[in-house]
């Protein structure tokens, strides 16, 4: 269903995985996936290869966007190693969507209470936060560019109030 | 809508937030040694404050975190937030 409009796509990254720990090993986490340093909060940040989203002060949501082989977790390892943490593999548990297109940000605010205007929700910011009656991940790629991680028995719920939402908004893309 | 100050994330809209009871209520170090009445006022007993009352919030549908926030149950009015472990600004005390 979803492939088909314009507006609403699906996003694949080959995996993903919560991560938990201090912030010094959050920072030695970072590093070895490629990125300067870790991210501040309610930051979002793409290298490519992967994507490092703030969830809380010590939790990190990590995608890959590469091969199917294992990557995050041997890339990790080492700067984990001998550290308290927590890192749960989650790649089947959410899937990802891409909404892209003129009044994106209103067709969201049909079902997410926060304020996305630029200057609240700038780009490159990142928050769970919720759609309706299901949590989601909500992160602004571009000005009219949001990626959305939803649980995966949500995600036809997600997408049917979308397209019923987009009848009332001049939103052509849905 | 109510907006709350999450001590983490900023201002964000109520609905990600839910409500985690009475703030500032330490469990007794070694309950062994604690009277059947005193244990019972640890568990059941609540100030039940009219005016200016400390509260544990969470953010479950952002951070997750638990903070505290001192609020009016007369009006409402969220006076202000801060982390979990922290003592009331000064000016609240």
């Amino acid at each position: 269903m979803s492939e088909s409009m314009s507006g609403l796509s699906v996003a694949s990254p080959t995996e993903r995985f919560v991560l938990q720990a201090d912030a010094m090993t959050l920072a030695a986490a970072a590093q070895a996936l490629g990125f300067d340093s870790d991210v501040v909060t309610s930051e979002a940040r793409d290298n490519g290869a992967f994507a490092l989203l703030w969830l809380g002060p010590d939790e990190r949501l990590i995608l890959a966007w590469q091969d199917q082989t294992p990557q995050i977790a041997p890339r990790v390892a080492s700067a984990l190693a001998d550290q308290p943490h927590s890192l749960v593999e989650v790649t089947h548990r959410q899937v990802s969507r891409r909404l892209q297109g003129q009044s994106i940000s209103e067709l969201l605010n049909c079902g997410c209470p926060l304020d996305l205007e630029p200057t609240q929700f700038p780009v490159g910011r990142c928050s769970r936060t919720l759609f309706n009656k299901a949590e989601i991940v909500l992160w602004r790629r571009g000005s009219n560019d949001f990626h959305v991680e939803i649980w995966r028995s949500y995600a036809d719920y997600f997408e049917r109030w979308l397209i019923e939402a987009a009848q009332d908004l001049p939103v052509s893309t849905l | 809508m109510l907006l709350i100050h999450c001590p983490h994330c900023g201002t964000r809209p109520e609905l990600e937030f839910s409500y985690g009871g009475e703030a500032h209520i330490a469990r007794p170090a070694d309950p062994s040694l604690v009277s059947d009445e005193d244990w019972a006022s640890y568990l059941y007993l609540r100030s039940n404050t009219k005016g200016v009352h400390a509260e544990r919030w969470r953010h479950v549908r952002g951070c997750g975190r638990f903070f505290n926030a001192l609020r009016d149950t007369t009006n409402d009015r969220i006076l202000v937030t801060y982390k979990a472990g922290e003592k009331p600004p000064g000016e609240f005390r």
